[in-house]
């Protein structure tokens, strides 16, 4: 409903906005308050707005909006509503989990990358919890996030890494960006976005820069009894445990030790540890907090260059040029992208030409009509 | 009879395995066996299983019966599987659990 609104702050500068606040009526003033409110926080016009502040209402994300059932160990989904938006915390710690997880990861798209939502455009976020009994997994569906208690003896609930809850919810980012199949190396690039995004999540709940993060999924999810502190690590792939009964990490760091299987969709969840490598070294390289520069990489090349058949080359030729074009050819940026792929056994190459993706829609869809909503705040036409 | 059965994918992305020869079972394991494979019309199931909406994360099964002169594979996706199916993969995952069949 407010999709037009909403779309102000990717369309109309800052400038504008503020001279709207100065010379437009109290409808225009009203729409532009809106609007800077929605991006003030990120592009840090607020202040210069504090005379107009009488007129600020207060502002939410415009798409959020989170739904937790239970599935009460069985298999319907999505099962029995038990937490909406804005409601108050349940006594049932999974469903705290994975709404406030969901609430996590919602923001690091909004207030980094100005993502609403998976779909950019506001979809709701359900989720299910108690699925099945001593369920050890947690998966998207397509539509939904699904968690498993664990069966106590070797995985706790899935929901008590919310890192977890951020790669859960980034198959759904790709699903409706690169849509990357689910297969070989591209299947590999999927897992490993989710695993990045999944620990950007974490590291910015934590407040932690590139070089204090653990860098680990799913930490807390083995109980004490397994060998290992996560299940994978993207810092150390390979490394995250080693236990008599789970077997050892099989991750590989580099493409010479690729693994070639029919198992998981062709080792989904295993070469993966090859790009979350290559994306943690481009984030330790580059310094500071992974999500601002890495982050924004990584993203803009998911959102604008991958297509659902991009593999492990292409992934480095297209985060590398997305690096020159967002912080500059041959910059420190760029560099750390190119010589992280290189770490990993692939050679970024030249520009690709492959014919672009269509435009993807932004939050509340910028793409769509801005001209004529300009015209009509400003009272022309 | 030879069952090879493998649970693979999943979040955790560890395969869960089992190799079973019923001549090392005991009779009775045999015939719970053979009752379930007849009870999923398992030789009559299409090879492949996916769901329309792919999803990510998801457990996938591969289960390959030699029942002479019979040979059949079946791979299916969790969120997929056929009812008269469940029993059966049920069963062969609380084998692979035990860790006695690998
Ligand atoms: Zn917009
Ligand atoms: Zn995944």
């Amino acid at each position: 409903m407010n999709n037009h609104i909403n779309c102000l702050h990717c369309i109309v500068p800052p400038h504008m906005l503020e001279s709207m606040l100065a010379n437009g009526n109290e409808a225009q003033k009203k729409v532009a308050l809106n609007a800077i409110g929605i991006s003030g926080g990120i592009r840090g016009h607020r202040q210069a707005l504090a005379s107009a502040v009488a007129y600020l209402t207060p502002v939410t994300a415009p798409g959020k909006h989170r739904t937790v059932y239970t599935a009460n160990d069985g298999s319907s989904l999505p099962g029995q509503q038990v937490r909406d938006e804005g409601q108050p915390p349940s006594g049932d710690v999974a469903v705290n989990e994975a709404y406030d997880g969901a609430g996590d990861t919602y923001d690091l798209y909004w207030d980094i990358y100005q993502r609403n939502s998976l779909d950019g455009n506001g979809l709701h976020l359900d989720s299910t919890v108690h699925y099945q009994q001593n369920y050890d997994n947690a998966f998207w569906n397509g539509q939904q996030m699904v968690y498993g208690d664990g069966d106590g003896q070797l995985f706790n609930r899935f929901t008590i890494a919310v890192d977890v809850i951020g790669h859960e919810l980034t198959h759904g980012v790709t699903q409706y960006m690169s849509n990357l199949d689910y297969q070989g190396q591209s299947g590999a690039l999927n897992e490993s976005f989710s695993d990045v995004f999944g620990s950007l999540v974490k590291q910015r709940k934590l407040n932690q820069t590139a070089d204090q993060a653990d860098w680990l999924i799913g930490e807390g999810l083995l109980t004490a009894s397994v060998h290992g502190v996560a299940l994978r690590s993207m810092k150390a792939p390979g490394t995250a445990y080693d236990d008599p009964v789970l077997g050892k990490d099989p991750q590989p760091a580099d493409m010479a030790h690729y693994v070639n299987t029919t198992q998981d969709n062709g080792g989904v969840h295993i070469n993966s540890g090859i790009p979350n490598h290559a994306f943690y070294l481009t984030a330790v390289a580059i310094g500071g907090y992974a999500w601002e520069k890495a982050g924004k990489i990584w993203y803009a090349a998911g959102r604008d260059k991958f297509r659902s058949t991009t593999d492990f080359q292409g992934a480095a030729d297209l985060t590398t040029q997305t690096a020159g074009e967002l912080f500059g050819t041959d910059g420190a940026e760029q560099q750390a992208v190119k010589n992280a792929w290189i770490r990993v056994g692939i050679t970024p190459g030249a520009p690709q030409t492959q014919p672009q993706p269509q435009p993807q829609p932004q939050p509340g869809g910028c793409v769509t009509a801005p001209a004529a909503i300009i015209r009509s705040l400003f009272g022309g036409s | 009879m030879r069952i090879e059965f493998v649970r693979s994918g999943g979040f955790a992305g560890i395969s869960l395995t089992a190799r079973v020869d019923s001549e090392k079972l005991a009779p009775d394991e045999s015939a719970t066996l053979e009752q379930k494979i007849n009870e999923a019309g398992f030789f009559d199931l299409p090879g492949q299983i996916k769901p329309a909406s792919p999803g990510a994360d998801m457990f996938e099964y591969s289960v390959t019966i030699s029942l002479p002169p019979r040979t059949h594979t079946v791979i299916v996706s969790e969120t997929v599987v056929p009812e008269r199916l469940r029993p059966l993969l049920d069963h062969l995952t609380n084998l692979a659990r035990t860790g006695k069949y690998r």
